[in-house]
């Protein structure tokens, strides 16, 4: 065979058997076992800050508790930091994996029932979470995260016993729940926690004590006020005393809680309609200049407002009619 | 005896047996038992009187509009079929301002389906609007086919028509009924193909050396191509359901449905590859076969050795031709999923990038497949050659060709296996450069990646955990597991992550990814330029692999072909160059994509022609002959297209670019046709070759022959060749819809009677396909044989005086 032929077949060949390298994913390259240059502490340690960075940057870092864990199977922070990441990513069902892992090696783990409790919770499964949250609250109690959560599962639970008529329970449960949310507001230990506790109380304050509810609320917009979810159940609050106010024709009164509506956020562009409804009470008590200003108002902070606009205007012709 | 004798009888059986058909057609009638003693009454329909308004009672409903017609359309239709013919009905054709939305005109038939209760309409029930009629158009385009063949073909024209149909009859009667019994499907792809072969050759050669060698030769390709199939198939993890049926999952369908729980859908997939190479690999065979016969008549002395080199030497200048057949036939018939990349999806941007295309089954099974049933005709010729050598020359001493042995210089000699090596470091070079890229899309700002298509090497895995599956049926739970991966390249190239994958037994495995540590994946990345927020697992790591079946094609073209391989691949790569740099983008910025195509098909035929064979009169009657059955194909589309109310929604993937799509110049429907007319450029530059080819050897034979005879002698040869290249064009189309067809023949899945369901846009497009194909082809052998007959003259009267070799 000539050298040429011979040269072509070994070129064939070749390539087949580089294809077939490829094909079968024999070229792993990266060792396993040879990548992990750090210590476990180097590694977890490099993770810890990479976790305590942010969001942004847990990616990096749980490939650094993943090594760590390579290295040492039973280091419980490496697992109960992967956990969380896990959890920020909904990856649940893992998370847990990790969590029996954090239980395994270290039952004691601090944080290990709180974090435990909120991957249940966010599984729906009820039972697992009250139980996690109660060793939670014992395991730390001065947490307020932990009281915060079990407050919520008694609060769940009130409103599972309200749903079948069994209203003592449902009291009873309920104060626990407030008991709960008390705790965290005082152990005072995670604004988060602190403020949600508030919303919460506020929540179940509502209907029956309105002013203490917008008390709580308030205190948590001390602590966080772009805290969006207060902002609209205080304004919801003050809403419905306005409106129950105006039910009961007492107009000015209507318009000091619209007013207070109003504070919470001066620059919401909602407040337009707000303004309307407290122009429209001024108009209908003959506070002609207060009630021009208040459309004004609304007119600025939303110049397509019709209804600012015309009340504007009828007003613009009593004016003149009166001169 | 005289053709008109044999030609008449034939067409008078044709015209018969279409007028027969048609009838039977026309008086379709199917009943299906309703409740309460009511029956569902499917028949033909005319839509007689058409009135715009609100008056359905469907309020919702009217708040769209299409074409400028507000709400819907009233629709009086007078029964045309069935027990309630003659009588009028009325039926409400709502817009829903969708894809789906038709807008009907007076004329349109139609299959409707009405309540029947006793002997009388139940008027109160609404009337059921189905599909276009459009099975007698193409009974008729059927018929026009075969009488073309007829007239042009003769009596060899008759034995390709029924070649064909015994090419139909084997596919229907036997090949999807052992199929459809549970039989393995490769092996009876195999074993149908090589039957089908041994008739064919048989049919035509008889019982002689030449037969056994050319059976022998396509046993050889078809073994090649269904190993190849096979083992790339397996490599790249195909399930076998990435098919649609209009915007139906027909795959999911398929995998959820009774009927078909015992198809072994993989072995499906690679019997269609089978099966789509098979004419192909056929006619190559014939090819060598027949022309190692003819040089051992010429030279009886000829030996083995000789008769080898010769077949080779046939073979090569065939392969040019045939590498494009199943290359342009696969592209014509998925010309919407090549678009793809470049469509924008408003927000969402590109949403199918070449990187996540490429690398989804569909695409990567019709790159398998072309490449598969292309290595397995070049194979054959070699195959082929040395059985016909051996058969024909054996009795004889060895002398070889005088021509034979090379006299050029040495480097010369070594060009091959340069441009051999070259190829593989090219690939190996590719590999790694198509590792390292991504299909990135960032924000506005650029600051932000909101979506990269990278591939990821498996580094590590958790042990899989059970977790609930989202699917409702119970296979079992599915199991989760996370990975270790290591970027390859973009924007986190080298950057390790971790990716969740789910393996869910109850969803269709289509949508699973099953990996080990080492395999490649696609990973579907975001986050900022300076961290990876989050990774998706989105499918298999398929290009790379692809990458190097593509290299083995251009490898044994060139060893094989020798320079004549090396022309191919050079004019193979310019023809798709042209494709995608030059049509495809005429095609996004609004062109018509028929005209388009058609202009284009003329550059690219005539391109490959001067590259494969030189530029000479056999080059420019070959471009004129293949332009002529272009247009003609082109115009009968066209025409079609008027009378088959087509959509150009054949798949779901242009359902998706329809309904999303924010590019406002893509007109579908005559993207399909444009599909449709490409499918038929490779067979037709073989043809035409083969036809301008004989021309000019019979002209050089003997230059005072006139130019009638010139045009009987191309005649001749083109109606050899005909049988053989509709029969290519025939497989491979049923290779590649194999599963639809087994669908139809097999299951109920498709609702509707087999009439309705054969008049469906897209079983109706892929007849089209097929018929149109065809008779552009027919058309393409005397329109070359004329060119080349009267190539001086129609020179002389372009302007280009002089003569041409």
């Amino acid at each position: 065979m000539k050298i040429r032929s011979i040269t072509e077949l070994v070129i064939l060949a070749a390539f087949l058997i580089s294809a077939l390298v490829v094909a079968t994913g024999f070229n792993t390259g990266d060792s396993i076992e040879s990548e992990l240059s750090k210590s476990v502490r180097g590694y977890v340690q490099e993770g810890n800050r990479l976790f305590n960075a942010g969001r942004v940057n847990y990616n990096k870092a749980s490939i650094q508790y993943w090594k760590a864990i390579k290295l040492d199977p039973d280091n419980a922070e490496a697992h109960y930091k992967l956990a969380s990441i896990y959890y920020a990513y909904v990856w649940n069902h893992e998370a847990l994996e990790a969590l029996s892992e954090v239980k395994r090696v270290e039952p004691s783990y601090k944080g290990l029932y709180l974090l435990l409790g909120k991957v249940h919770d966010k599984m729906a499964n009820a039972e697992e979470a009250f139980a996690a949250f109660q060793k939670a609250v014992e395991q730390q109690p001065q947490n307020s995260e932990a009281h915060y959560y079990l407050g919520t599962m008694y609060q769940q639970q009130s409103m599972s016993y309200l749903n079948k008529d069994e209203d003592e329970k449902a009291v009873d449960v309920l104060n626990m729940s407030i008991n709960e949310y008390v705790k965290a507001i005082e152990a005072n230990s995670d604004d988060t926690a602190v403020v949600k506790s508030h919303l919460q109380l506020g929540r179940i304050y509502r209907n029956n004590q309105p002013d203490i509810a917008a008390q709580k609320l308030r205190k948590a917009l001390d602590i966080n006020p772009q805290a969006m979810e207060v902002i609209s159940e205080l304004r919801n609050i003050y809403r419905i005393q306005a409106e129950n106010y105006e039910s009961q024709r007492e107009f000015l009164k209507a318009a000091e809680k619209y007013r207070e509506m109003i504070n919470i956020n001066p620059g919401d562009e909602r407040n337009a309609d707000i303004y309307v409804k407290i122009g429209n009470i001024y108009r209908s008590n003959e506070l002609y200049d207060r009630a021009a200003k208040v459309f004004e108002k609304a007119a600025e902070l939303d110049p397509m407002n019709f209804e600012a606009f015309t009340a504007l205007k009828e007003l613009e012709l009593l004016k003149d009619t009166e001169e | 005896m005289k053709e008109w004798k044999v030609q008449i009888p034939a067409l008078v059986i044709v015209i018969l047996a279409c007028i027969i058909v048609d009838i039977n057609l026309k008086g379709y009638s199917r009943e299906v038992k309703g409740q309460a003693g009511n029956t569902y009454v499917s028949c033909i329909g005319e839509i007689t009187q058409i009135d715009a308004g609100r008056a359905t009672g469907q309020p919702t409903a009217w708040t769209w509009s299409v074409g400028g017609q507000e709400g819907g359309q009233i629709l009086t239709i007078e029964i045309l079929s069935g027990r309630f013919k003659g009588q009028n009905v009325f039926a409400a054709n709502t817009f829903i301002g969708e894809y789906s939305d038709r807008v009907f005109r007076v004329g349109d038939k139609i299959y409707i389906t009405l309540e029947a209760k006793d002997d009388s309409i139940v008027r109160t029930s609404p009337v059921g609007l189905g599909e276009y009629v459009r099975t007698s158009f193409l009974l008729y385009l059927a018929a026009a086919f075969l009488i073309l063949i007829i007239i042009i073909g003769g009596s060899k024209g008759i034995k390709a028509g029924l070649s064909l149909i015994a090419s139909g009859v084997f596919i229907a009667g036997l090949l999807i009924p052992m199929f459809l019994r549970g039989y393995n499907p490769v092996l009876v792809s195999i074993l149908i193909a090589t039957v089908n072969s041994v008739l064919t050759f048989m049919l035509v050669g008889g019982m002689t050396r030449k037969s056994v060698a050319g059976i022998l030769g396509t046993v050889g390709g078809l073994a090649t191509a269904a190993i190849l199939a096979a083992f790339s198939s397996y490599l790249l993890k195909f399930s076998g359901l990435d098919i649609s049926f209009g915007f139906l999952n027909l795959g999911k369908r398929l995998w959820l449905a009774g009927e078909s729980s015992n198809w072994d859908f993989r072995g499906i997939l690679v019997a269609g590859m089978i099966i789509g190479a098979s004419g192909a690999i056929m006619d190559s065979s014939m090819a060598v076969a027949s022309a190692i016969d003819e040089v051992k008549k010429a030279n009886p002395q000829i030996g083995i050795r000789g008769c080898i080199k010769a077949g080779l030497n046939v073979g090569k200048d065939e392969m040019g031709t045939m590498a494009n057949t199943l290359i342009f036939a696969y592209i014509g018939a998925d010309i919407t999923l090549i678009l793809m990349p470049m469509i924008q999806f408003g927000e969402a941007g590109q949403a199918f990038p070449f990187t996540r295309v490429v690398n989804q089954e569909a695409a990567s099974a019709e790159i398998v497949q072309a490449m598969a049933g292309t290595i397995g005709l070049i194979m054959a010729i070699p195959i082929t050659a040395l059985f016909a050598g051996i058969l024909i020359g054996k009795s004889h001493g060895e002398i070889d060709e005088a021509d034979s042995k090379f006299t050029g210089k040495p480097i010369f000699r070594w060009i091959v296996p340069i441009i051999m090596l070259v190829t593989a470091i090219g690939i190996q070079v590719g590999y790694s450069v198509t590792r390292r890229s991504a299909a990135t899309q960032t924000d506005r700002a650029e600051e932000r990646i909101v979506s990269e298509y990278v591939r990821a090497k498996v580094i590590d895995r958790t042990s899989s955990i059970d977790v609930p599956s989202d699917s409702g049926y119970a296979k079992g739970p599915a199991k989760s597991e996370i990975l270790r991966v290591k970027i390859k390249g973009g924007n986190y190239r080298n950057d390790q992550t971790l990716v969740q994958n789910i393996i869910d037994p109850n969803r269709i495995p289509l949508n699973n990814v099953e990996v080990n540590n080492g395999d490649e994946v696609l990973l579907k990345v975001d986050g900022t330029k300076q961290s990876l927020y989050e990774a998706i697992m989105h499918n298999y790591s398929r290009d790379g692999i692809l990458l190097y079946i593509i290299g083995l094609f251009i490898i044994l073209m060139i060893l094989v072909g020798r320079f004549q391989g090396i022309r191919t691949i050079i004019a193979l790569t310019i023809s798709l160059t042209i494709i995608l740099e030059i049509l495809l983008p005429l095609i996004m910025k609004g062109y018509d994509p028929v005209l388009s195509v058609i202009v284009i098909s003329g550059f690219v035929a005539f391109t490959s022609l001067i590259i494969i064979t030189g530029f000479n009169r056999k080059t420019g009657s070959a471009t004129i002959g293949i332009m002529g059955g272009v247009i003609t194909a082109g115009l009968l589309v066209l025409f079609a297209d008027q009378r088959l109310h087509f959509t150009g929604i054949s798949s779901s993937r242009a359902a998706l670019a329809v309904q999303f799509t924010t590019s406002q110049n893509l007109d579908f429907r005559k993207i399909l046709m444009a599909g449709i007319i490409m499918g038929l450029l490779g067979t037709a530059m073989d043809a035409a070759i083969a036809v301008a080819s004989s021309v000019r050897e019979v002209r050089n034979a003997n230059p005072d022959l006139p130019a009638a005879k010139l045009v009987r002698a191309g005649m001749n040869v083109g109606t050899d060749v005909l049988g053989t290249m509709a029969n290519t064009l025939i497989f491979a189309y049923v290779g590649l819809r194999l599963m639809l067809i087994m669908t139809l023949a097999g299951t109920n899945i498709l609702a509707g009677g087999k009439l309705e369901i054969l008049s469906t846009e897209t079983v109706a497009a892929e007849i089209l396909r097929l018929l149109a194909g065809s008779i552009g082809l027919v058309l393409t052998i005397p329109i070359t044989a004329f060119a080349a007959a009267w190539w001086d003259e129609i020179m002389s009267v372009l302007g280009f005086g002089g003569k041409t070799t």
